[in-house]
C-alpha cells in the first residue's frame, strides 16, 4: 500500500535539548498510526513538525507526495488536524466556524452535511462556550475534515472527555479509516491506542523505540500472563509457587497475582490445591500481557508519568 | 479573498456580541463627547474639539480594542488553529484591521449625531477631508495596535503597553489637550507622534482654513496626510513582520531591525516637521 506520510530522520532541538532525535515512520492510506509516549517523550514536537507548526532542524516530511517543509501551504490544503491547546472564540457558532474555516480551502465538504455527520445540527447556531466537551471536540474534528483531508492528525482527541463522548469519537475515528484517510493519533489512553490503531510507535527521549501492530508489540512483551484470584481464606504463597508453570506470586490490591508461563496447567493445579485446602474460590481472572506492560518494559515509565 | 471577507464579517459579528467591547467601543466616545462639550464651551460649538473626540475613539480602538481582541484569541489558541490553514497571516491581519476600522468608524457616528443634533455643532465644511483624515488617523493608530499585539503576551500586557502609547498621545500628542495649550517642548515632541497630524487633518475637514499667499495651509494638509500614511505604513509593516501565531512563539530575530527602521521613519517625520519650512507651517517656536 502506498505511504501517504513519510517522515525520515526528523530532528528538533530546543536550545541544548534535542526533543526529537531522528524519528522515522510511514503511514499508509486507511491506516491509523498511533504515537505513544510518556510526557516529554517528543511526540508533540514530532507532531508539530509534521503538521508544520515547528520547523524541524533536520529530516524530511513528505505528505501526499509533497515536501511538507518546503511547501507547507500546499500540504495544509490536504491535511486536517485536531490539536491540543486550541479553541474557538466564545461567541462564534459551529456554523460560523465551519463557514470561516471552509473559506480558506480550495475543496470543502458541505457545511450542512458536516453538521449532520458530527451530530451538531441542534447546536449549529449556539455559541461555542455553551457546547459540552464532547460537542466541542466533535466540532474540532468537523473543522479538521471539512477540506476532506487525505491525512488527519489527532493530538489527544479524547482527553478529558466522558466515556460516552469518547466512544462517539472512537467510531468517528474508525470511520476515517474506512474512508481511506491516513490518521496519526497521539493518546494518553493505552486501551484507546490498542483499540483504534493499526500500528503503534512507542517514543521515548525523542526516539522511536519500537513500532508494530498492537498484537506484535504485545507478543514481544517479556511479561507473563497473570492469574488474579480472591479466595475465602488466605493463601499460602509457598504452595502457590510450587504449582505447575508458576513463576511468581505477589499480593496486590486487586488480589493474589500469580505470574505463570503455563496458564492452563497452573489453573488446573490451582483448583486442585484449593479443593484439597477446602478454600473457596471467590473470583478468578486471567490477564494476558497488555500494551501497557510493553510500554512499561520499554520506557520504565507509565504512560501518564 | 473569500477567506478575507468571511473573517472580516465574523470579526464584526463577534465584536457586536461582546458586551464589554460594545461598552468600550460605543459608550466611551459618547462620554468623551459629553466631557469635551462640558469642558470646552468655545464657539462654534465643538468644531475645534470634534477632531480630538474622533481621535480618542480611533486611538482607544487601536491601542486597546484591536490588540485585546487579537491577544485574547491568541491566548485561547484560536490563532494556533488558524495557523494550520493554508493561508498567509497577512490576510487575517488585513481583515482584522479593516474590521477594526469599520468598528471605530461606526463608533464615531453616534457622537457625531449627538454633537450635531444635541449640541448644535455645525456640519463639517469639508466632510471628505474629515472622513479621509479620520481614516488616515485610524490607519496610523491601528499600526501601533498591531505592534502592541505582536509584543504583548497577555491581555494584561496589552493594557499596560496600550497605556504607554495612549496616555502620552492624549497628554502631549495633541489629542486630549489642544496643541496651542501645550508648552513649546511638548509641541516639538508632538511632531514625532501621529496624534498631532490626525487632529490637524480632521480639523481641516471640520473648518476649512483660508489659504494664505504661500499656500501653507494646503502644504500643511498634504504633510499631515503624508505623515499619517508613512507612520501608519511603517507601524503596520513592523506589526505584520513581528506577528505571532502563538504566545510562546519567539519574535523573529529581524524584529529589532524592523523596530529600528520604524523609529527612524518616525524620527524622519518629526524631523521634517521641525525643519524650517514645516516649523513655519506648524507655527513652532
Amino acid at each position: 500500500m502506498a505511504s501517504k506520510v513519510v517522515v525520515t530522520d526528523l530532528v528538533k532541538t530546543y536550545g541544548s535539548m534535542q526533543a526529537v532525535r531522528g524519528v522515522s515512520f510511514e503511514i499508509s492510506d486507511g491506516e491509523i498510526f498511533g504515537l505513544l509516549g510518556p510526557n516529554g517523550a517528543g511526540k508533540t514536537s514530532t507532531l508539530e513538525c509534521v503538521v508544520g507548526l515547528r520547523d524541524p532542524d533536520g529530516g524530511r516530511v513528505e505528505i501526499c507526495g509533497v515536501d511538507a517543509i518546503r511547501q507547507p501551504k500546499e500540504v495544509r490544503q490536504r491535511i486536517g488536524a485536531v490539536l491540543q491547546h486550541t479553541a474557538l472564540q466564545d461567541q462564534i457558532t459551529p456554523r460560523e466556524a465551519l463557514q470561516l474555516f471552509s473559506s480558506f480551502y480550495r475543496r470543502t465538504a458541505k457545511i450542512e452535511t458536516l453538521l449532520e455527520r458530527f451530530q451538531l445540527n441542534d447546536k449549529a447556531d449556539v455559541y461555542f462556550n455553551t457546547l459540552s466537551g464532547g460537542q466541542r471536540q466533535r466540532l474540532a474534528i468537523a473543522l479538521a475534515v471539512l477540506n476532506e483531508p487525505e491525512f488527519l492528525l489527532l493530538d489527544e482527541p479524547t482527553a478529558g472527555l466522558d466515556p460516552q463522548s469518547r466512544r462517539d469519537l472512537h467510531s468517528i475515528i474508525q470511520q476515517m479509516r474506512t474512508e481511506g484517510r491516513a490518521v496519526l493519533l497521539t493518546t494518553h489512553y493505552i486501551e484507546e491506542a490498542e483499540q483504534l490503531c493499526d500500528r503503534i510507535a512507542i517514543i521515548d527521549h525523542g526516539k522511536i523505540i519500537t513500532c508494530g501492530t498492537p498484537r506484535e508489540l504485545i507478543s514481544r512483551a517479556q511479561a507473563m500472563p497473570r492469574i488474579v484470584l480472591h479466595t475465602a481464606q488466605p493463601l499460602d504463597a509457598g504452595k502457590l509457587g510450587r504449582l505447575c508453570g508458576v513463576q511468581g506470586v505477589e499480593q496486590a490490591s486487586e488480589g493474589c497475582v500469580i505470574s505463570t508461563s503455563k496458564v492452563s496447567d497452573s489453573v488446573i493445579d490451582l483448583i486442585k490445591y484449593l479443593e484439597s485446602d477446602r478454600n473457596e474460590l471467590l473470583d478468578l481472572h486471567i490477564k494476558k500481557p497488555s500494551l501497557e506492560d510493553v510500554f512499561i518494559e520499554l520506557t520504565g515509565r507509565k504512560l501518564r508519568d | 479573498m473569500n477567506g478575507f471577507l468571511t473573517h472580516l464579517l465574523i470579526t464584526l459579528k463577534l465584536n457586536m456580541r461582546n458586551k464589554v467591547a460594545l461598552a468600550m467601543g460605543y459608550l466611551v466616545p459618547i462620554f468623551t463627547l459629553l466631557t469635551f462639550a462640558a469642558l470646552y464651551r468655545t464657539k462654534p460649538t465643538l468644531v475645534r474639539e470634534f477632531g480630538q473626540i474622533l481621535a480618542i475613539c480611533a486611538l482607544g480602538g487601536a491601542c486597546f480594542g484591536m490588540p485585546v481582541a487579537l491577544v485574547s484569541e491568541r491566548e485561547r489558541g484560536v490563532w494556533r488553529r488558524y495557523r494550520l490553514m493554508p493561508l498567509s497571516p497577512l490576510w487575517l491581519i488585513a481583515s482584522t484591521m479593516v474590521a477594526r476600522y469599520l468598528i471605530v468608524l461606526s463608533s464615531g457616528i453616534l457622537p457625531f449625531f449627538i454633537a450635531v443634533y444635541g449640541y448644535g455643532m455645525p456640519l463639517p465644511e469639508n466632510p471628505l477631508i474629515l472622513f479621509l483624515g479620520f481614516s488616515f488617523a485610524t490607519f496610523a493608530f491601528l499600526g501601533l495596535g498591531l505592534i502592541i499585539a505582536a509584543l504583548a503576551n497577555t491581555t494584561a500586557a496589552v493594557q499596560g503597553m496600550g497605556q504607554v502609547i495612549f496616555l502620552p498621545m492624549i497628554g502631549i500628542g495633541g489629542i486630549g489637550v489642544s496643541l496651542k495649550m501645550l508648552p513649546a517642548w511638548a509641541q516639538y515632541v508632538a511632531t514625532f507622534l501621529p496624534g498631532r497630524y490626525a487632529i490637524e487633518a480632521m480639523n481641516a475637514g471640520m473648518r476649512v482654513l483660508k489659504e494664505d499667499k504661500d499656500g501653507l495651509q494646503t502644504q500643511r494638509l498634504i504633510f499631515n496626510f503624508a505623515a499619517l500614511a508613512v507612520l501608519g505604513l511603517a507601524s503596520t509593516l513592523i506589526g505584520a513582520k513581528m506577528f505571532r501565531w502563538e504566545g510562546t512563539q519567539r519574535l523573529p530575530k529581524s524584529a529589532k531591525w524592523y523596530v529600528l527602521a520604524g523609529i527612524i521613519l518616525w524620527g524622519c517625520v518629526g524631523a521634517a516637521a521641525i525643519s524650517w519650512k514645516m516649523a513655519r507651517i506648524y507655527g513652532l517656536k
